[in-house]
């Protein structure tokens, strides 16, 4: 299992060449995000598909954070993305609020409430940890169908302005762009933390929690703090989708949301930075060229889904790994 | 993707330079149906129906000068989301020139946010009165709201079969909330009972201990509110196991036989109502339901009929219109004239509602429904 | 009074029900350590196998044990080209995805082949119902109470008093400890799996005839099933049994006597509650740091 990882924080003295070469990923983001926005000018629905990716993509990143990060399935994070989803909703329908402003309450409220949440729930580990999270975003999906806030079961539309400053979102362009930025950003962040003091213990932890704890780690705080760091991400992820998704309701809180971005990240890799994001590419851009049956793309996209578990269980650059190393090998047989 | 742009701008630009004389390229017609997911027997009976007007109008030349209906499907999957992408997928890489989509209210509202102002969008079966009721110009829809629908049926239930209190449970849905607030204003005007309203989550896997708590009541007609057939059959054999009620009915337009069949005699005798019943129909409705027995052995639903009639309407409005894209015009005609359907001569008013020109009382009797009363709807 | 005690035999009849489907995830567990999101699927294939084998002229009782056969044949092959090479000791990254896409795939699968309408999985208990001094109960109800009694009852003592039994126990304290002492561990996990398939089969063809076969019949059922099995203790047989009454005496006294709309927060509260202070489960073993 530990082969999946790609991490290996070396020593200090690595620090520069990897700091250049998160520079250099950091380009290669940058060139690809602009390639991508001009390369579909003209083609709105992608364009907004892509956007939505982008979200995804940071829901994903947040649930890796839990996944790659401590080697928990967090299956109720969905919670977090439909608060940060409702909370810009419910301000603008109710207070008035700009866009912006309910999107920052999101944030604070989702890692406000993680808190509590964690400080019940990381006791537990595995399965029990899973679906005791399952079960809280149970809780939370009743709790939006019954209250009047929230909606009830239609849930809420009808925005006036999505916008960030003097960016409108309503622009598919602008609302890619933004959302390319704002992963760009996170991602940015993550890789800063994992090569931090606190992302070396949560790789401890990681691979090994008592002998973590044996060297002095604070097992449960620093738990604790990975579930208050992907909390806000997976609320600003919520807030992102609204441009695209226009309503948000009960069903935003979907067991099956987390599951989507579980398996994003999965494909991807989870041991990969960016690993999550390129399994939200392909998870939600590849289907739309898939023009089949609903119910065989379905079963096509399932049984892919399970191939790949199969062969890569690592995420699918495994199977690049592997073709290299086979390579490699090859070569030394001949010069041997 | 360069060339794909190029492309789309290509057919965008022989869409705006058509003319009757180059009649070759077909007027796309978006629909939105669930075909997966819980209510997948909807979009597949809704498709049949679609598939249906379609054939029949390109056998009959097509429209505007002879092009043909093309109909492009997307899934909606049952969930407000999905729906919201569906239509905005047909409207900005489809290019469709209108979206038909409603089979559940929810999602029907959420979709209507996105057609808006930008393309003729007609509801087939969504009831839910906020719908027509946001005001949205180039809107129609062609079932009966909630709320006509209701109020026959509710005023039938009351003054006709008269309970002395009637205890209430449905599917915690916008189309529940809509049924309910109307059966408790004419209950109101009539000073006729509630005894107990229990709203259930689509998620609940038992239904024994709510009849319990409604038999409790001694309320003496049950009324149950819930658009999934599975669902449907399931609380009705519960009910039928605890020694059922006096007085039965269940919520207009929801029972078909995708629910009788395997509630397996649970429902027999239930009271219901629709716009549409296949029993003693003639003329137009019993070729209607004569063609599509033979094309696909099974007698058409209301689902298969009121997708029928939508994508029937949106063509004769295009051609009489003389425009696949000017939707004011579209939607002008729209509201002048009135349409014939196998229910007969439809029309929409201000807000985009259509009438049906009869209203049905049904009572479930075998597999199926029979009438028990007609209503003219004024 | 009376409605006191209809809703104390109604809690107690559906949580025999409950803990049908559960035991089946709780044997997976307990011996594979997977999270079995396919279990609603298998449920459902249970319902239709048994509608396809009564319409091939099987009655009812007989046609049972033929669709658990079925269920369990299909589970053989899955077992052996996928489940077998993605899941045993991957964790639970793993089988949640490989399970829940597995779900997926049938689920189409029968939409495709089947047609998604429910349809009618005929009883010979059919819709009678026997009522006593003024209390109502299905027919078919007592009849799942009665097999999920009689089931989880034979499966204990066949878990106790057989070799294959006990090897699947050993397996499930200590894998590495069994397969030192000479268990054929990889054969005992494939027997575990198909144990607990044909479990959810044997509750889809029991159950079939109250809900109907429809394709995702098992959505629900299993999400209460997973609340059954954390509350009583993953893996434990005995657990799944006391978390299934539980469920289903709460669930039904708090949908007569409290809310109807909030029942389904009440499953997960309880579980909340009972792993706040039993991170076991009430009737688990504590031993929870396998990672």
């Amino acid at each position: 299992m530990t082969d999946i990882t790609e991490s290996a924080p070396g020593p200090r003295a690595r620090g520069g060449s990897a700091s250049l070469r998160g520079a250099g990923l950091m380009a290669l983001g940058i060139a690809a995000v602009l390639a991508a926005g001009f390369g579909l000018d003209g083609d709105p629905f992608l364009l907004n598909l892509a956007g939505y990716t982008c979200g995804f993509a940071l829901f994903a990143l947040s649930v890796n954070v839990m996944l790659g990060g401590l080697g928990e399935v967090p299956l109720g994070h969905c919670m977090f993305y439909g608060l940060g989803a409702y909370a810009p909703a419910m301000t603008m329908h109710h207070l008035g609020l700009p866009y912006e402003a309910g999107v920052v309450i999101g944030m604070v409220v989702a890692a406000a409430l993680a808190a509590p949440i964690g400080w019940l729930t990381l006791h537990l580990t595995g399965a029990y940890f899973s679906i005791v999270s399952w079960g809280l975003s149970g809780v939370a999906m009743v709790t939006a169908l019954n209250l009047d806030v929230t909606g009830g079961p239609l849930g809420l539309f009808g925005f006036s302005r999505l916008a960030v400053g003097p960016f409108d979102l309503s622009q598919p362009a602008t609302y890619f762009f933004v959302a390319a930025a704002v992963l760009l950003a996170v991602l940015a962040l993550l890789y800063h933390i994992r090569s931090s003091r606190f992302g070396r213990a949560m790789e401890a932890i990681r691979q090994g929690p008592h002998l973590a704890r044996s060297l002095g780690i604070d097992v449960f705080r620093e738990r604790l703090k990975a579930l208050v760091l992907s909390a806000p991400i997976a609320a600003l992820a919520g807030a992102l989708s609204l441009p695209y998704t226009q309503i948000v309701t009960p069903e935003v809180m979907s067991v099956l949301r987390t599951v989507d971005a579980l398996l994003a990240a999965l494909i991807g890799g989870v041991g990969l930075i960016f690993g999550p994001a390129v399994g939200a590419v392909i998870f939600t851009i590849l289907p739309q060229f898939l023009d089949l049956d609903p119910n065989v793309k379905v079963l096509v996209f399932s049984l892919l889904i399970i191939l790949v578990m199969v062969a890569a269980p690592g995420g699918l650059h495994q199977l690049w790994k592997a073709a290299a190393a086979r390579l490699t090998h090859a070569r030394k047989g001949d010069a041997s | 993707m360069k060339l794909r742009a190029k492309a789309a701008l290509a057919i965008l630009a022989a869409a705006v330079l058509s003319t009757p004389a180059q009649a070759a390229d077909p007027v796309r017609i978006g629909m939105v149906l669930p075909l997966t997911g819980p209510t997948a027997g909807y979009g597949k009976d809704g498709k049949l129906g679609a598939e249906m007007a379609a054939a029949e109008i390109n056998e009959a030349g097509g429209i505007l000068g002879g092009r043909q209906i093309e109909l492009v499907y997307e899934d909606e999957k049952g969930t407000p989301q999905d729906g919201v992408a569906a239509v905005q997928k047909l409207m900005t890489r489809e290019r469709v020139k209108a979206i038909i989509a409603g089979m559940n209210s929810s999602i029907t509202l959420a979709e209507s946010a996105i057609t808006k102002n930008r393309i003729l969008h007609v509801n087939p079966g969504a009831q839910a009165d906020a719908i027509t009721g946001q005001g949205s110009p180039w809107l129609f829809q062609i079932n009966n709201t909630a709320s006509t629908n209701a109020t026959i049926f509710h005023s039938y239930l009351i003054d006709e079969m008269k309970p002395k209190a009637i205890a209430v449970m449905g599917e915690n849905t916008e189309f529940n909330k809509a049924v309910l607030e109307n059966l408790e204003h004419i209950a109101k005007d009539r000073g006729e009972e509630i005894a107990e309203i229990a709203t259930y989550d689509g998620a609940t896997t038992d239904f024994t201990s709510i009849i319990t708590r409604l038999k409790a009541t001694g309320a003496d007609m049950i009324y149950v509110i819930d658009a999934y057939p599975a669902r449907t059959a399931q609380i009705w054999k519960q009910i039928r196991q605890q020694g059922g009620f006096p007085m039965e009915a269940h919520a207009v337009g929801t029972v078909q036989r995708s629910a009788i069949v395997p509630a397996e005699g649970a429902m027999e005798g239930v009271i219901t109502a629709d716009i549409f019943i296949a029993e003693g129909a003639t003329g137009d409705m019993a070729e209607f339901i004569d063609k599509f027995q033979q094309a696909n052995g099974v007698a058409p639903n209301k689902v298969v009929l009121v997708v029928y009639e939508a994508v029937k309407v949106v063509a004769a409005a295009m051609d009489k219109a003389g425009t696949d894209s000017d939707y004011a015009k579209i939607s002008d005609t729209l509201r002048a004239e009135t349409w014939t359907t196998p229910r007969g001569e439809i029309a929409f008013d201000e807000k985009g509602r259509a009438k049906a020109p009869y209203f049905y009382i049904h009572k479930v009797t075998g597999e199926d429904v029979s009438l028990l009363d007609t209503f003219e709807v004024k | 009074m009376d409605l006191l005690l209809q809703t104390l035999i109604n809690g107690l009849i559906l949580g025999a029900g409950y803990a049908l489907v559960a035991v089946g995830l709780t044997v997976i567990f307990g011996t594979l350590h997977i999270v079995n999101f396919a279990h609603g699927a298998f449920f459902a294939l249970g319902a239709y196998a048994t509608l396809l084998l009564e319409e091939a002229g099987f009655p009812y009782l007989l046609a049972i044990p033929a669709a658990v056969l079925c269920v369990a044949a299909i589970g053989w092959a899955l077992e052996t080209t996928i489940v077998r090479r993605a899941l045993y000791d991957q964790g639970e990254h793993g089988s949640i995805i490989v399970t829940f896409a597995l779900s997926q795939a049938i689920v189409a699968a029968i939409i495709l082949t089947v047609g998604p309408d429910p349809l009618p999985v005929p009883s010979p208990f059919g819709q009678a119902a026997v009522s006593a001094g003024g209390f109502f109960l299905s027919a078919q109800r007592l009849f799942i109470a009665a097999a999920s009694v009689a089931v989880l009852l034979g499966f204990s003592v066949w878990l106790r008093r057989t070799v294959k039994g006990q090897q699947i126990l050993a397996v499930s304290q200590n894998a590495r400890g069994a397969l030192y002492s000479g268990i054929n561990v990889p054969l005992i996990r494939s027997l575990s799996f198909l144990l607990g398939i044909s479990a959810a089969g044997l509750a889809g063809a029991l159950i079939g005839p109250m809900i109907s076969a429809f394709p995702t019949m098992g959505d629900a059922n299993v999400i209460v099933a997973f609340t059954v099995v954390i509350l009583g203790g993953l893996g434990s047989i005995g657990g799944a049994m006391l978390g299934a009454l539980v469920i289903g005496l709460g669930n039904a006294l708090f949908e007569t006597y409290v809310s109807v709309s909030w029942t389904p927060a009440l499953g997960w509260i309880l579980v909340i509650l009972v792993l706040l202070l039993r991170p076991q489960g009430l009737m688990g073993r504590a031993q929870l740091d396998r990672h």
